[in-house]
């Protein structure tokens, strides 16, 4: 799996989550209707006791909870954004480094082929020049 | 404050009950699913910046891999350059072998040509001289037989001749024949005087023909082996012009080598600074993601402060329930 798939997955997890925390807020919503009702219907001082020793820290914590899991939803958010520019950059780097990596290989071969071409001119050349030498020797031995 | 049967609490009691048991379930539920997420994001994070190490690693392969190119590119260039001047160089020797061997060859050929018709006018030469001899010696033949019939006739007569009583010669006079002998004996020596002389003249003109031949064996020879050397050279010239045709197409591919070498560097430099801001990236995605894991950290500790809330909660609201449930006098307040 690619990590644009990975990704991918986890936008999908990105939306699992998100849809538990709003499932989260409306049962809080719905639990804080409960609680007013139940205030309603029980308000007696040992309704008060209840709801204050049991229900009220409970209220509180969840708004804390909410409220946590809100950062940390947003920072989960600006990480994955980083992530994907991360990933973006990273298969876009990797993308043009195996290029350039090609590129350099094949060029660097291509100087190898005009090193042997050049370097067998030279040896013709070479070979020339032992042949002149040859030609003239034998024409000198040959004489007027 | 109203009054009322404690009991008639125990439904509102048991909502709040299970309203917690539901938040209880939702809170779990949607910090598990944060902490998935969070774990997920990690892991993708991690892979980015893996890739973007190897996109860097590569980058530098690259940059290595063009340098080399470029480096190469160069030698290659110099070497063809200095093939190009070597191969030009010995193309002007060709041709100016092929130039002596030519010169050689027109000389050789021109030799060849004068023996050829100084043998023809040896043997013209030789030829005159032992027709000269061959006539001289028929004049001789002739001479030498009319010799021999003078003197046979001379004998016959003076066979002929002989003496008489008297002591005197009888018969007839051979005078004549004495002449006509001495004429031919004198020719005949006529005719052998010039023999030698033609003689000797057929042999110098054999002399002659025989050293025209051999020059003309030598001039034959000398023509051969120039011409060899004109083939030679020509093949030389031709060796030398395919070179220098190799040595400027490996200039001229060194050349744009070294070009695309050079943009090659470019493209590998630009792809390191590509995978570098690719390690950058990962590196704020990692930054961002330890700071999301601690925002996750700090909900999964309120999560799990809150879920030991709601026990302790859910447990007094239900001992409440049971104490409400046995409670029967419903005019005390609990």
């Amino acid at each position: 799996m690619s990590l644009i798939d990975n990704l991918a997955f986890v936008r999908t997890q990105q939306q699992d989550a998100e849809s538990s925390r709003v499932t989260l807020d409306a049962a809080s919503r719905r639990f804080g209707d409960d609680v007013d009702a139940a205030r309603a219907t029980w308000a007696d001082e040992a309704a008060r006791g209840v709801f204050t020793r049991y229900v009220d820290p409970y209220s509180t914590m969840l708004d804390t909870v909410a409220r946590l899991l809100r950062s940390a939803e947003q920072a989960q958010s600006a990480g994955l954004m980083y992530t994907q520019h991360a990933v973006e950059a990273a298969e876009f780097a990797l993308a043009h480094a195996t290029g350039a990596v090609r590129q350099s290989e094949d060029i660097r071969d291509q100087a190898s082929y005009a090193m042997a071409r050049a370097r067998d001119a030279r040896t013709a050349g070479d070979q020339v020049e032992a042949k002149v030498v040859s030609i003239r020797a034998t024409l000198a031995g040959i004489g007027h | 404050m109203a009054t009322v049967d404690p009991r008639a609490l125990v439904p509102v009691i048991e909502s709040l009950e299970d309203g917690l048991r539901r938040l209880q379930i939702s809170a779990s539920l949607a910090e598990e699913d944060s902490a998935r997420l969070q774990r997920a994001i990690e892991d993708v994070a991690i892979g980015a910046q893996n890739r973007a190490s190897y996109a860097f690693d590569l980058a530098t392969a690259a940059m290595t891999a063009a340098e080399d190119a470029v480096s190469q590119a160069g030698l290659a260039r110099s070497e063809a350059e200095h093939a190009y001047r070597s191969v030009t160089y010995a193309l002007q020797s060709a041709r100016g072998a092929l130039g002596e061997a030519q010169a050689m060859e027109s000389h050789w050929s021109t030799q060849t040509g004068s023996a050829e018709s100084d043998l023809a006018r040896a043997k013209q030469i030789l030829t005159d001289a032992v027709n000269e001899l061959e006539r001289l010696l028929a004049v001789y033949r002739a001479a030498v037989d009319a010799e021999s019939a003078a003197c046979g006739a001379y004998s016959a007569c003076t066979a002929r001749q002989y003496t008489d009583n008297e002591g005197k010669r009888q018969g007839p006079s051979c005078t004549w024949e004495a002449r006509a002998l001495t004429n031919a004996q004198a020719e005949r020596i006529r005719a052998e005087q010039p023999l030698p002389g033609a003689k000797a003249a057929v042999s110098n003109a054999e002399g002659v023909v025989h050293r025209c031949a051999a020059r003309l064996e030598l001039c034959r020879q000398r023509l051969a082996e120039t011409r060899l050397m004109v083939d030679a050279s020509y093949d030389a010239v031709s060796l030398a012009t395919s070179a220098c045709d190799g040595a400027r197409d490996s200039a001229r591919l060194a050349g744009e080598t070294e070009t695309a070498a050079y943009a090659a560097r470019e493209v590998a430099t630009t792809a390191v600074s590509d995978a570098t801001r690719a390690l950058s990236e990962a590196q704020n995605a990692a930054a961002e993601t330890a700071s999301a894991r601690a925002a996750t950290a700090a909900c999964g500790r309120d999560i799990d402060n809150a879920h030991a809330l709601v026990r302790a909660a859910r447990n007094s609201l239900g001992d409440r329930i049971e104490q409400l449930v046995q409670f029967d006098r419903p005019d005390i307040r609990l």
